[in-house]
């Protein structure tokens, strides 16, 4: 992984003295809350219902045992024990002190960690595939790319007062578990002629005001990236609408201008640019690219003997290794999901000694290396084999070994009226209850690969337009009432869900759900996905089975 | 209100020196004679892109550009600073007028701007603000070499001690 040279390290240590300032200024009383925001929400620092949160930054999800056991330190110093994995790859504490948020973020940066653009209509943490590195479907490391894009958007000078906040996604594998096309800036590497270079999609994303992405060039040359996104983000800098902050993002430029006149914009910008000396040297790419060398893999067997006989002998472990262990490009190896969706803890949360358990996993047995996923789940990425049913055992003991990656119970959820100043109704509650009544039914396999992402409110922080079962929460005179929508998907089929009809309470939402598994189980084809005989069969018997013959 | 040039070696002195005579972008006639300094205002919602070539001509003889920040919020003028040095050239001084944040000059200053105008702050605060950074990322407006080129700038001295 990237390693801080001393120009890294001084830029993070100038930012947490800023900060420090800026706190005392606060505390002293010189800034009023007023003025203090802005600069603390630049840290990652949100006033929530019940306390500040801080946001830290997991540049693309990688962690190294070292920075989880120093995040597993400060949850136990500064907050209440545990941490939370967000839809951006990041950790939140849920917690903190306002007088401990520079402690906190010195901590931090011994460890080459920080806070930095977490939050701020700014260009926010780059996420990436879970499986980078370690995917056997794809064409690079896309980690290289994501680490330049860290360095050119960091305290960019022109970039920082956005119209609205900015994300990008980049992908390198053919199946895009980084949810490209619901970014500001979809990036996918891809090889034409020999080449390899970027497919650019622009303007996606959820919100209030949903759009899949749309492609605004074919193929960007790679050592183009960085001018090009220049261009683009230039030209939503001056054009995009600031008048209300719901239609700030560049997705409605995109939609306002239509994607070629955009482009023509973008394109005139960066053949402008050209030559300004934004792009990288080969030499300064190669440094980056050297870190994510890939580890030293052993040369091992794509089978184990112990691997065999345990999964015949415990039908957990059998399940674990079906459901939560997916292909490395490595003989002998496999990539790890660790599940942080327990149907009797909130989606997403951690314990210190949770983290502490799984840092010392990823040391002994994945090259010390874990990831966070934008399911709000953790990854080991290169397990040997033969070392399964060790690292399970471990997870198990740490109350980790939840095999439920993809299925019905790995709900994402946004942290709903339970923390977000934000929300209408709770989020947390309704997917535990789903998870629960899978569990009870005890169909979850059956059931196989189901989305289910849930937002408190039309904000949409639990993506709930592309959730194969969105919902949303809507609030109808002080009372929670719930939205289904069907049908949507983050990944390379990526599409957004359709309101099914008439919102309904919480209990008769859990109901619902539980009848559109019924129906699509009576419905299907062998072995198709939900979202497959949804798009099949169409909306028809699933609004049935959710408001009977009563018209929605 | 008073003006405060952004430079950090000048510790961000104020400078009593800056008056202009100041003229709408609208209003502004390059051939009228003067004998006195002048500053031309554009609004944050100019398209200076469109208006390149006209600019290189018409700014040639100006002495400041006045960019807004009607709301410390809004950014727009951190990108007419850019095209104004990088794309039109123009070398004269770019006063930021308005809703400026001490915090905001070192970006102000990064993207072209010579000047703050405010009244929030004093000059030891700018100067502070401006130092409080040792290295950058990326090339903007300030001639500052971003730590991509320091980087290997550095290891090719290197390489040629070891050699």
């Amino acid at each position: 992984m990237y390693r801080y040279d001393e120009f890294d390290a001084a830029i993070v240590k100038d930012r947490v003295r800023q900060f420090r300032g800026q706190v005392a200024r606060r505390l002293s009383g010189e800034l009023t809350e007023d003025q203090f925001k802005p600069l603390r929400l630049m840290n990652g620092l949100y006033l929530q219902l019940h306390a500040y949160m801080l946001r830290v930054a997991v540049p693309y999800g990688v962690l190294s045992s070292r920075q989880l056991r120093r995040l597993a330190h400060v949850a136990r110093a500064y907050d209440k024990g545990y941490a939370h994995v967000t839809t951006r790859q990041n950790v939140q504490f849920n917690w903190p002190a306002l007088i401990d948020a520079p402690a906190i973020l010195d901590a931090l940066a011994d460890v080459e960690m920080h806070a930095i653009q977490t939050s701020g209509n700014c260009i926010r943490n780059v996420t990436t595939d879970q499986y980078a590195g370690a995917a056997s479907d794809e064409l690079e490391d896309p980690r290289v790319w994501c680490e330049v894009i860290r360095q050119w958007s960091t305290f960019h000078p022109e970039f920082s007062f956005l119209p609205r906040k900015f994300k990008i996604a980049v992908t390198a594998a053919t199946r895009d578990r980084a949810a490209i096309a619901v970014h500001d800036i979809g990036l996918r590497l891809i090889e034409r002629d020999g080449d390899v270079g970027f497919q650019v999609l622009v303007g996606g994303g959820l919100g209030r005001t949903p759009f899949i992405g749309l492609q605004i060039k074919e193929f960007l040359p790679r050592q183009s990236l960085l001018s090009y996104l220049e261009a683009i983000l230039r030209v939503y800098n001056l054009a995009g609408r600031r008048d209300n902050k719901y239609k700030a993002r560049i997705k409605i430029l995109v939609d306002a201008l239509g994607i070629d006149a955009f482009r023509e914009k973008v394109e005139a910008e960066w053949a402008e640019i050209n030559g300004d000396g934004i792009d990288l040297p080969q030499a300064e790419v190669d440094r980056i690219k050297a870190y994510f060398a890939p580890p030293a893999f052993e040369a091992l067997p794509d089978d184990d003997a112990g691997v065999e006989s345990l999964a015949a002998s415990d039908p957990r472990f059998a399940q674990w290794l079906a459901v939560n262990v997916a292909n490395h490009k490595a003989p002998g190896y496999r990539i790890v999901n660790i599940s942080l969706k327990d149907p009797d803890a909130p989606p997403g949360d951690i314990s210190a000694d949770q983290m502490d358990a799984v840092a010392k996993l990823a040391e002994q047995y994945s090259f010390d290396e874990a990831r966070t996923t934008h399911e709000q789940n953790l990854v080991l990425p290169h397990v040997a084999l033969r070392d399964l049913p060790k690292v399970w055992r471990g997870l198990d003991a740490a109350g980790l070994s939840q095999s439920n990656v993809d299925l019905a119970s790995d709900i994402i959820a946004c942290p709903g009226l339970d923390y977000c100043s934000l929300a209408n109704t709770r989020s947390i509650p309704i997917a535990q209850r789903i998870a629960r009544d899978v569990r009870a039914v005890g169909d979850e396999n059956e059931l196989g690969e189901i989305g289910i992402k849930i937002s408190g409110c039309i904000n949409a922080c639990g993506h709930h337009h592309v959730g194969h079962i969105g919902i949303l929460g809507v609030d109808k005179k002080g009372e929670e009432f719930y939205q289904i929508l069907l049908g949507g998907s983050a990944s390379d089929d990526a599409s957004l869900g359709t309101i099914s009809g008439r919102a309904l309470s919480a209990d008769e939402t859990v109901a619902a759900v539980r009848r559109i598994f019924n129906r699509y189980k009576e419905e299907r084809n062998d072995g198709e996905r939900f979202i497959d005989a949804y798009r099949r069969l169409g909306d028809k018997p699933f609004k049935e089975a959710i408001y009977g013959d009563v018209q929605a | 209100m008073a003006m405060f040039r952004l430079d950090p070696w000048a510790k961000a002195a104020r400078c009593d020196d800056a008056a202009f005579r100041e003229v709408e972008l609208a209003d502004f006639d390059p051939f009228a004679a003067r004998d006195e300094s002048v500053a031309v205002i554009i609004g944050n919602d100019a398209d200076l892109v469109a208006m390149t070539e006209i600019l290189r001509a018409r700014l040639r003889s100006v002495d400041a550009v006045i960019l807004q920040f009607p709301d410390f919020r809004d950014g727009r003028a951190y990108s007419q600073a850019r095209l104004l040095r990088q794309r039109i050239g123009f070398e004269g001084d770019i006063i930021a007028r308005g809703d400026v944040l001490r915090d905001q000059a070192l970006l102000m200053a990064r993207c072209g701007f010579t000047i703050v105008e405010t009244d929030r702050s004093c000059a030891a605060d700018l100067a502070e603000s401006l130092l409080e950074f040792s290295a950058f990322y990326q090339r903007a407006s300030d001639g500052q070499e971003p730590v991509w080129s320091l980087r290997h700038e550095r290891s090719a001295q290197s390489g040629r001690a070891a050699a």
